[in-house]
């Protein structure tokens, strides 16, 4: 384990990149002067309850930003619906389960996988046991929705929430009673498994990406892999939920990474944590001693330090979007991935801490991750039963409007945002429940947005875009309807990340307008697929109804040809035949 | 006598036009020589082209069309699923003016998908040739059915059903269920 002194982290990415030392990325570093100069009326506004209060700690204007006394996570009364939009990444999923079927934790709500998938779905899961109220479309009329009446599942994640709360550092009286076995801190059921199985397990699991993205875990990281990257960095300020879970759970986060590790086979396996963010870099720290300590066996001791040798710490600049995962893969490994690039294509995996988390209770608990903490925040948040921003132990599926109901705020004043301050998505209906991926709402009480002016091309976004794009041209391009030169503007490049929003001083929406721009171009280029993919099929008709054709035609003259061979036959033998006479 | 006053100005006349007329020769000789080429055209028209094949423009095909396009004996409002977005590409494409579809053919719909109720089809297999991207399986005396994905809604299948057993669906809505 190496330490996170600056000396050292150079020299890890040094081995990587041979830079030797964390380069300083392109990005907004919101120090306090910017926030003042911020446009976007809810960030300006949050900043001045932030300074005001000072109680969210991860925001970025406190200069002591380590106060993790207030990264407390908060229990609400668990649901009595549940509802689950059966999609993965924009795609339908097909629900099997009928109206008034008894569901048990864990049952899937959609189709099986096919068993040997290359682009397979994943299933969704019941995280409780419940009762199918009902089957409905969902308003964009895209989805299924299926809403659970929740029985009993006071008992169940109830049981399930003290535990995890209380267990912060309580899995050592767990994981010391493991027998000797190569891999000691898995549970019985999980370690009769082989690693094909594990694989197969965290896929049936449908643990998914719980940075934001929302990808399969089992995608990314079911490939030979050479640097995973545990994203510890929050992805937008504000946000706060993976600082909780590792000032609650930092012992259960080191065992989901080391499970992680274990499963992908990774050479090596850097954390990245924010300068800043010390506080928990030692937290680890000190739960890989711990970790380290309680085993006496020496041949799991050595499995532990096989493991733990691997591991290091990076403690990445604070620079919004560093949390993004191109950024960072960028700035822990040198390599800057093209837009249609995935990180495996590099053997890079990049995974989130929570993500890691979810792993724990697959491996540790033997049941799927059910649940996942998300940042409740915003200005209205001073409003609510709790009169500051949370982070709140939510049940995947839960209603944003039973979340807002638990917080006391009235869902017809404010503004929601799903996602961080910055590059959430406003949502109008509160039609959407928590998922793997939701790890922030944000209420804010300012319902109207300030004017937008016309583009003075001052090129400030520019100059702020981590993805070096160029947004006053997208901009242009965009609004004159001109597709064609928005994509030689590399619009796909885009991270949706809201930088250029930031520091446009005519208050554009541009990365709304980016956002919409690329939803067009992907149904586009959809269209253009199936386009193809028809005339294909068209043009491999034609040629086959050609060939039958040829075909035919052959048998038919062959056909033609035997009939002119047997008349040739019969007017020989009539020859004979009359020869013969001719002889008698 | 001719001076030189007189000489210069007809000189310059008369480079002028020697000009001008290796400038045509060479504008007369590049028009023939840099002619664009047909196929390039149509295959660039084509590619504007929904792909159904679904013969509503009364040629038999995409491919069809777009030679008719090229060669000028079609207008360029003949295609009801590419629509009026269809008709401003194939306007840009060609320099020329955006006109509505044309109001003797069908009207543009959103894009459908065919969908046969099971329990009604006799197992004709009319419908499988009918389908100009073999969308549809099935075979003689047993059931047919679409694939969703593959399906253009070009509604050619619609006529030779005997038992009127297709209907056309939103494609969300087909695989949803």
């Amino acid at each position: 384990m190496s330490t996170s002194s600056p000396n050292n982290k150079a020299e890890e990415t040094g081995g990587a990149n041979g830079t030797g030392q964390v380069k300083s990325t392109r990005g907004l570093s919101l120090v306090a002067d910017q926030w003042n100069t911020l446009r976007n009326p809810v960030l300006k506004l949050m900043h001045l309850h932030e300074t005001s209060s000072a109680t969210n700690a991860t925001n970025a204007t406190t200069a002591v930003k380590k106060s993790p006394a207030h990264l407390d996570i908060i229990n609400i009364p668990s649901p009595r619906q549940l509802q689950f939009t059966l999609s993965y990444r924009g795609t339908a999923l097909r629900a099997t389960v009928s109206v008034g079927q008894q569901l048990e934790r864990g049952d899937s709500l959609t189709e099986q996988l096919p068993t040997n998938p290359k682009n397979a779905l994943p299933p969704i899961l019941s995280p409780t046991t419940a009762v199918v109220k009902s089957i409905e479309r969902t308003a964009c009329k895209k989805y299924t929705k299926v809403i659970l009446s929740v029985t009993h599942s006071d008992k169940n994640v109830n049981q399930d929430l003290q535990h995890n709360t209380t267990s912060g550092n309580s899995t050592n009286n767990k994981t010391s009673s493991a027998q000797a076995s190569a891999l000691p801190w898995y549970c019985e059921q999980w370690k009769l498994l082989s690693w094909e199985q594990r694989w197969r397990a965290v896929r049936d699991s449908s643990i998914r990406g719980h940075g934001g993205g929302g990808f399969l875990l089992a995608d990314k990281a079911n490939r030979t892999i050479e640097t995973m990257i545990i994203n510890a960095v929050e992805c937008e300020p504000l946000i706060s939920c993976d600082a909780a879970l590792i000032n609650h759970h930092s012992a259960e986060v080191l065992l989901g990474i080391i499970s992680i590790m274990e499963l992908s086979d990774c050479r090596r396996c850097i954390i990245a944590f924010e300068t800043g963010d010390e506080w928990q870099a030692e937290l680890l720290q000190k739960a890989i001693s711990d970790l380290q300590r309680q085993y006496e066996n020496p041949q799991e001791q050595q499995t532990i330090q096989r493991l733990c040798d691997r591991l290091s710490v990076l403690m990445v600049p604070a620079v919004y979007p560093q949390g993004a995962e191109r950024i960072l893969i960028e700035t822990v490994t040198g390599i800057k991935l093209r837009e249609n690039e995935l990180p495996g294509d590099h053997n890079i995996c990049c995974t989130n801490v929570a993500t890691c988390h979810a792993l724990y209770h697959l491996g540790h608990k033997g049941h799927p991750p059910t649940q996942r903490i998300m940042t409740m925040t915003g200005d209205a948040m001073y409003e609510s039963v709790w009169g500051t921003p949370v982070n709140i132990q939510t049940v995947y599926g839960t209603p944003l409007n039973t979340l807002l109901e638990t917080a006391g705020i009235d869902a017809g004043k404010v503004r929601i945002q799903l996602g961080g301050p910055v590059c959430g998505v406003q949502i109008d209906s509160l039609d959407h429940a928590v998922d793997a991926s939701s790890n922030c709402l944000v209420i804010s009480k300012s319902q109207t947005i300030e004017q937008t002016d016309n583009c003075i091309r001052c090129g400030n976004c520019a100059d702020a875009c981590p993805a070096s794009l160029l947004p006053q041209q997208l901009h242009l391009a965009i609004s004159s309807g001109n597709r064609s030169l928005a994509k030689t503007y590399n619009l796909s490049a885009c991270l949706e990340c809201g930088c250029c929003d930031l520091v446009c001083p005519s208050n554009i929406p541009l990365t709304a307008q980016f956002r919409d721009a690329r939803k067009i171009a992907d149904e586009e280029k959809i269209k253009a697929d199936n386009a193809a993919l028809a005339l294909e099929r068209y043009e491999a008709r034609k040629i086959r109804l050609e060939k039958r054709e040829a075909e035919r035609r052959e048998l038919r003259q062959q056909r033609k040809l035997n009939t002119d061979d047997k008349a040739l036959k019969k007017k020989k033998i009539a020859e004979a035949l009359a020869r013969a006479r001719k002889k008698n | 006598m001719i001076s030189a006053s007189t000489i210069q100005p007809l000189l310059a006349a008369l480079l002028l036009c020697l000009l001008a007329i290796i400038a045509a020769s060479l504008l007369h000789h590049l028009s023939r020589k840099l002619v664009s080429d047909d196929s390039d055209l149509v295959d660039r028209i084509d590619a504007l082209l929904p792909q159904t094949q679904c013969a509503q423009c009364e040629y038999p095909g995409c491919r069809p069309y777009a030679e008719a396009i090229a060669a000028g004996t079609a207008e360029i409002n003949r295609c009801p699923p590419g629509g009026p977005a269809g008709i401003e590409a194939l306007a840009t494409l060609l320099g020329r003016e955006v006109i509505p579809l044309d109001s003797s053919l069908q009207e543009h719909k959103p894009a459908l998908a065919a969908l046969i109720r099971e329990d009604e089809c006799i197992g004709c297999t009319l419908c499988i040739h009918a389908c100009p991207v073999d969308a549809i399986v099935g075979a003689s005396r047993q059931m047919h059915t679409v694939i969703a994905s593959h399906c253009t809604g070009c509604e050619l299948c619609l006529p030779p059903c005997p038992v009127d057993c297709i209907d056309l669906v939103n494609p969300l809505q087909q695989s949803a269920t």
